[in-house]
């Protein structure tokens, strides 16, 4: 007897179709699966046993195949668990094969015949295309992110008397409709530090990569986690690939089931590299990079972190995505996301202002280095966090909102979406000679920048962007103003150690 | 066996030694011929029981220190670099120096040795120094040279640097560099082109012998020399702390007049030479005060106009609120009551026009002296 289920696994952060083959047939009692199952996979074959035989359903004691196809790729996980035991009892003769015809099986067996919830459901469910996706209990608003068509299934027995139409599909519980996240804090809580609320402004209007310096206590960590609510929320398809990628990641999604906001990740700096671009030996998973993709990517203590993560970074920052490739399978990851950086200037903290640092000159080179190069040219804005003033701790009139903030960023943002890029950060050098080009006093003041060795070519461009932004957000249209060039220097300060040579 | 070498070549060997402190090498050679010390250390006989505080990173015996130690290639590797090497018998050897009981037992000099005949100041402060700091050592190198006095230093970062590059502004070069370790072994690696701008237009001078490493300890004693080499030592900048204060102490002791640049109280750089005039140091305010101090009148200097394009509106009200310390943009939109576009609109103007510089996210004035760029 054969049967076919239909089923998905989980590489990266996409769902691939997987066909359960399962043929019973005479012979010793035996449980093979082929198809190139790793070892959690391997193991549903003891799980899938217990839970056919604790929900009252019958083994068959015969020989009994299972391939999963198509029988090249790697399948992973224990999505397959359900598909499986069903297939066992349309193969064993208890169930009738039309009955299966219509849906996809995911979900994990317990050794009582629960159907367990598991990471990855939005891509799994994407996987199994115009089919209707069973899916475990409280799984719901993940599948519904994704497709209308869905049931969900608490247990075994409770499915399979459905599927013999004994019982009708069990009402699912309510999903909770769209409710609004969270912020993490309002921007009217920021007191004082003008610059360092344009810089943040400025980076989600014109999603420029914003690295704050300064000393401890000074506000780096507020104002990166108010960032994220700046930013407008995210498109249908940017919703699904944040969804998507979370789901795989296994981590929790909001109660809407969908990611409409913009990801706010803040890895603490002992991250490996692996949980920064994604990959791992078990199950290609997405990293950090990814997560924070369509939001932002938050690193406290930067100067902290392995030089080999932060050079990981640069290549996802350069392209958008992350290609990672192993032995067994390549992936690739979205990763479109904003890095925003925060550091001490030097390890006593002090060294922002001159002559009052008390590092000794290699200890705050050793310090730097981590940060030196190609990773901070990546930074179109570098300011310079300072302490409040008292004034400003103490006031208590409140400045202004996230909301209202984020106006004025969802409309430099679509300026740019006219200029056919999703933010000013996107420019490129064609794009910049259209949209920004420099008045010629603004012209005079990269000339100079250029000539003291302030700016690489590649600097220019990013002021240029920087510039772009400033002006959008002011209203001033045509050629960058020499207000905006002068602004956009300012926000972008030499990182190289404080204790220069005579 | 032995080699014929010259009396200097033996003092040279017993310098590389770790075990023969200054104060040690001194006693010893006072007492008798290098090379008789030489051949003693190599058998490990103990010469200078009791002199000296044994408190260096010595970890091998004398007798195996001096086995690691060749005479005839140390000699060699002098004469290939062209260092000369002084004795405190060689009429080369420098009067301040040999007037010392402490001087150094052996010299190794690089450079134009006439130096040490003129007028000579001291200019040290802290390594960790301020833009304005550095400026005004530059200037004050810079018109001393111009007044034939030749500028002593240590060559380190910040101000001892600055000092020095301004010296070397005027042709012939009048700086006199003073190291703690070997003339070959440059130090900081930042200051290698001024320290071989030094030994080519100037004097470099050193008590050890080529090849030995900066080690901390050596750098007081290295202060000694200049504190008596020069007539007047001037304190730029110098923290609580710092190394220039002991210099200063060993120009006290050696009756020389000790100059003290005043700083703001706000400025963590200044705090060792407001120290210093608090407990009774002159402060000098102006090259010129310098220049009176030391005997020199100011009419030889010529005058240098400063080249800057006047700044006017705006730029003048800002330069106002620059009184010593450095300002971030939001310190200057809150005392200017600007807006931040306008105020970086300003900033930048001053900065292309050389009145501010910027380190980091912070804003400095820019000392007058550092505008000018009247290298010859």
């Amino acid at each position: 007897m054969f049967a076919a289920v239909s089923s998905a696994t989980v590489l990266g952060a996409h769902g691939q179709p997987v066909t359960v083959e399962v043929h019973v047939s005479t012979g010793l009692p035996a449980f093979a699966i082929v198809g190139l199952p790793d070892e959690a996979c391997r193991e549903s074959r003891d799980r899938v046993r217990a839970a056919l035989l604790s929900s009252s359903l019958p083994w068959p004691q015969k020989r009994i195949t299972v391939n999963l196809a198509p029988s090249m790729q790697r399948k992973g996980g224990s999505s397959l668990d359900l598909a499986i035991a069903l297939g066992v009892l349309v193969a064993s003769g208890e169930l009738p094969q039309a009955a299966l015809a219509e849906f996809g099986f995911v979900g994990e067996l317990g050794l009582d015949g629960t159907v367990r919830r598991l990471p990855g459901i939005v891509p799994l469910v994407g996987a199994l295309r115009e089919l209707t996706a069973v899916v475990p209990r409280g799984c719901e608003a993940e599948a519904n992110a994704v497709t209308p068509a869905w049931r969900s299934a608490r247990d075994l027995a409770e499915l399979v008397a459905v599927l013999r139409k004994q019982l009708p599909w069990p009402d699912p519980p309510a999903i909770a409709c769209r409710v609004p996240v969270a912020s993490r804090g309002d921007m009217s809580e920021v007191r004082g530090q003008g610059l360092a609320r344009l810089a943040v402004e400025l980076a989600a209007a014109g999603g420029h990569h914003l690295l704050l310096v300064g000393s401890p206590g000074c506000g780096k960590t507020m104002l990166a986690e108010r960032l994220s609510g700046l930013l407008p929320d995210l498109d249908q398809a940017e919703a699904l690939v944040a969804t998507m990628t979370h789901s795989a990641a296994g981590v929790t999604l909001p109660p809407s089931g969908l990611v409409t906001r913009p990801p706010f990740r803040a890895p603490h700096h002992t991250a490996s590299l692996v949980s920064m671009v994604g990959g791992g030996t078990a199950a290609m998973r997405p990293g950090e990079v990814s997560l924070a993709s369509g939001g932002v990517l938050f690193l406290d203590e930067m100067s902290e972190f392995p030089v080999s993560v932060l050079d990981g970074l640069r290549q996802p920052l350069e392209e958008g995505v992350v290609r990672v490739t192993r032995a067994r399978a390549s992936v690739e990851f979205p990763a479109q996301f904003l890095l925003v950086g925060a550091t001490n200037p030097c390890p006593c903290g002090l060294g922002a202002a001159p002559g009052a640092c008390r590092c000794e000159g290699a200890v705050r080179q050793r310090f730097l280095r981590r940060l030196s190069g190609p990773l901070l040219d990546r930074f179109d804005l570098r300011i310079h966090v300072t302490a409040v003033g008292s004034d400003d701790l103490l006031s208590s009139e409140p400045a202004e909102s996230s909301a209202s903030i984020a106006q004025r960023v969802q409309a430099v943002r679509t300026l740019a979406l006219q200029r056919g890029v999703p933010s000013n950060a996107r420019l490129s050098s064609s794009d910049l000679d259209r949209w920004a080009t420099l008045s010629p006093n603004a012209l005079a003041m990269v000339r100079h920048a250029i000539e003291i060795g302030r700016l690489s070519g590649r600097g220019v461009q990013r002021i240029r962007r920087v510039a772009r932004t400033i002006d959008d957000r002011m209203g001033v249209q045509g050629a960058l103003s020499e207000q905006a060039v002068a602004s956009a220097l300012a926000m972008r300060i030499d990182v190289a150690p404080l204790v220069s040579a005579a | 066996m032995s080699p014929q070498l010259p009396v200097e070549a033996w003092a040279t060997a017993l310098a590389a030694l770790p075990h023969f402190t200054p104060l040690r090498l001194l006693a010893v050679l006072n007492r008798m011929p290098p090379e008789d010390a030489w051949r003693a250390a190599e058998r490990g006989v103990e010469l200078v029981a009791g002199i000296g505080r044994n408190k260096l990173p010595v970890t091998h015996s004398l007798q195996e220190q001096a086995r690691r130690v060749d005479p005839e290639r140390l000699w060699d590797r002098c004469m290939q670099l062209g260092i000369r090497v002084l004795l405190r018998n060689d009429p080369a050897y420098p009067a301040a120096l040999a007037a010392d009981p402490f001087g150094p037992a052996v010299l190794f000099c690089l450079g134009s040795l006439d130096l040490v005949s003129h007028r000579t100041v001291a200019i040290v402060g802290t390594r960790r120094a301020t833009a304005s700091g550095r400026g005004i050592a530059t200037e004050f190198g810079e018109v001393l040279a111009r007044h034939d006095v030749a500028v002593v230093s240590g060559l380190a970062l910040g101000i001892d640097g600055a000092a020095h590059r301004g010296a070397l502004r005027v042709s012939p070069g009048r700086a006199i560099g003073v190291v703690g370790c070997g003339l070959d072994v440059v130090y900081p690696k930042a200051h290698n082109d001024l320290w071989w701008q030094v030994a080519e237009r100037g004097l470099l001078m050193s008590e050890v012998p080529p090849g030995i490493a900066p080690l901390p300890y050596r750098f007081p004693a290295r202060n000694r020399i200049i504190a008596t080499l020069a007539e007047a030592v001037v304190v730029v900048e110098s923290r609580e702390r710092g190394g220039s204060l002991l210099t200063a102490d060993e120009a006290l002791a050696r009756q020389r007049l000790v100059l003290v640049v005043p700083g703001s109280i706000r400025n963590p750089a200044a705090v060792g030479t407001n120290m210093l005039i608090a407990e009774g140091a002159t402060a000098v305010t102006s090259i010129e005060d310098v220049l009176a101090m030391i005997g020199l009148d100011t009419l030889a200097l010529p005058s240098v106009r400063d080249p800057r394009p006047r700044p006017s509106g705006m730029g003048v009200e800002l330069l106002g609120h620059f009184d010593g310390a450095a300002r971030s943009l939001d310190e200057l939109v809150a005392l200017t009551k600007c807006s931040l576009a306008e105020v970086a609109l300003v900033v930048g103007h001053l900065e292309m026009a050389g009145w501010l510089v910027r380190t980091g996210g912070l804003f400095e004035l820019v000392h007058p002296a550092s505008v000018r760029r009247a290298v010859p």
